[in-house]
């Protein structure tokens, strides 16, 4: 990883809402690579890519970006990312084109469409001119997804950051939404930020992943360590607690919500949990991973 | 004792599009559906987006009139059934006051049912305690917590019919295990349809699995046996692309 540019660098990041609070985040993003945020609702998934999607722009001394800029209409430097909110693909405007919707987007960012770029990614997504060409909804909810995605992408960004991108979408959908990110990333080399609350998304998508609770991140790691080797007990419940048809035989009855405002986060419902977990917990770090657990410490 | 719930006959349902000014074209959502849903038995039922699983599920909850066909409910049209048939839909907003307090709720509820102590302990259950949320107005609760309080309330009646209409959209996976677990708990006895498009939590919930496409069934049957092996190719790409997704996480 030497040898790639880093995009995105945040250092101890803090954020707080009046009963809420981002603590100390970490995160380095690489060129091309696509990070997944995994975390059960309210764990500040979406808090952080709205923090950041402001603390970019204005130049927020705990990040360092990386990743180049652009010239908006009013002839500011900006940098150059995308940020593409949760219910993007419903907020289409229902009245005008698709097209004509990208193009007034890309207005803002002084830049016209470019056909050649549009078809050549018009045929990575498998899609013809005419999806484009059609009202928001007459499209499937698929498409709705895919043409967000292409209006993130002909920005020509280095970051896209997405939050929850596959709600509402159903299995073969999500498939084909999953596998064309995987190969903007490979074949375009832009990164992406994507969040969400299920494992199995974030796992097939993600080369590396931040696993977050209560505004903290609990680990990190590679997705095929984190996989294989959960460091976290919140990760393996994560993990392992997924309703399937082959977890049909475990039952649950313990809600996860509450944050502790002292020590680690998943004290009250941890397997594992000692005293030493009622003060405040530091990130150890683990060869290329990084966990927040005393069960780590060394 | 088993008795079917609801029967279902020839149900169509027709929407217009526009196409342009004065131009307006048919499309059939529902297309001469028929089903008896049978007591004691957790449905499921699956399909691609636009499949008419939302229609079917308002139909059967009533919210919505077919443009033909009959629905019986324990042998009576709706109405004149003395049989408690509840729904949660995805948008709790449409029917819970966003003005209310959680206290306004559950003593609504209360009035009711027989036992207070019921929604009490779904609350804690769910994760709502009494004590933290009571004062609180439904504006201020998040999407999940909203699902919740209505998954809650509607639970707490124990209804004889449960249609759920991807209820837990905006819970995780591992808290949606605890609302289906309490599914399975207490409704041992009622006739429960879940719709959603995640297809793992299907086969969590389910005991009979219904396919739908195109506005009827296509396949149906156990829930292994339609997950372990598909008859239709419709069936078998969701299955494969939800097992594909899920495939680096079940090593």
């Amino acid at each position: 990883m030497k040898n790639e540019n880093i995009i995105l660098d945040v250092r101890h990041l803090n954020f707080s809402y009046p009963n809420f609070s981002l603590r100390d985040i970490n995160i380095s993003v690489y060129e091309g690579r696509i990070y997944g945020i995994l975390g059960i609702t309210g764990c500040g998934k979406t808090t952080l890519l709205k923090v950041l999607n402001t603390d970019i722009q204005h130049w927020n001394r705990e990040l360092t970006w990386n990743g180049g800029y652009y010239t908006d209409v009013l002839n500011k430097r900006r940098p150059n990312f995308v940020y593409v909110p949760q219910s993007a693909a419903d907020s289409l405007d229902a009245i005008s084109n698709v097209i004509d919707q990208i193009k007034e987007v890309l207005k803002q960012r002084n830049l016209a469409l470019d056909d050649d770029l549009l078809n050549q990614y018009l045929s990575m997504l498998g899609k013809e001119i005419t999806m484009i060409n059609k009202k928001p909804q007459f499209l499937s909810q698929g498409e709705r997804h895919l043409s967000v995605l292409l209006m993130a992408i002909l920005m020509r960004p280095s970051l896209i950051m997405m939050d929850e991108p596959t709600t509402s979408l159903d299995s073969a959908e999500t498939l084909e939404f999953l596998n064309i990110v995987r190969k903007i990333a490979r074949d375009y080399h832009i990164s992406f930020i994507i969040s969400g609350t299920s494992p199995d998304i974030i796992t097939y998508v993600s080369d590396f992943i931040y696993v977050m609770m209560c505004g903290m991140i609990l680990e990190y790691s590679s997705t095929d360590e984190l996989v294989h080797d959960p460091l976290h007990p919140y990760t393996e419940m994560m993990i392992r607690r997924r309703p399937s048809l082959e977890t049909r035989d475990l039952t649950s009855f313990r809600f996860i919500s509450e944050c502790n405002d002292t020590g680690c986060p998943f004290l009250k419902y941890c397997p594992h949990a000692s005293h030493e977990c009622r003060s405040q917990v530091n990130m150890f770090h683990y060869q290329s991973r990084s966990v927040r657990c005393v069960i780590w410490k060394r | 004792m088993e008795e079917i719930a609801i029967s279902a006959e020839g149900i169509n349902k027709t929407y217009l599009d526009r196409v342009s000014m004065m131009r307006w074209k048919r499309r059939d959502i529902i297309k001469n559906f028929s089903y008896d849903f049978r007591s004691r038995v957790i449905y499921g039922i699956i399909g691609a987006s636009g499949s008419g699983k939302t229609t079917l599920a308002n139909i059967l909850a009533g919210f919505d009139n077919p443009d033909s066909g009959s629905l019986l409910y324990f042998g009576k049209p709706a109405g004149h059934s003395n049989k408690k048939i509840r729904n949660i839909f995805q948008d709790t907003f449409k029917f819970l006051n966003p003005l209310n307090s959680v206290n306004w709720y559950i003593e609504s509820v209360s009035k009711i049912i027989s036992d207070r102590h019921i929604i009490e302990n779904l609350l804690y259950t769910v994760g709502l305690e009494p004590e933290r949320f009571g004062n609180m107005e439904i504006e201020k609760l998040s999407g999940g917590q909203r699902q919740r309080l209505a998954f809650a309330m509607v639970m707490a009646q124990l209804p004889d019919i449960l249609i759920l209409d991807e209820p837990f959209s905006m819970i995780d996976p591992p808290n949606s295990m605890v609302l289906f677990s309490v599914i399975k708990k207490y409704l041992k006895e009622g006739t429960v349809i879940y719709i959603d498009h995640n297809l793992d939590r299907v086969a969590y919930l389910c005991d009979h699995v219904i396919a739908f496409d195109n506005g009827n069934i296509i396949e149906e049957g156990d829930t292994y046996s339609v997950f372990r092996r598909p008859e239709t190719d419709y069936v078998k790409g969701l299955i494969d692309a939800s097992r594909l997704i899920s495939s680096r996480i079940n090593v």
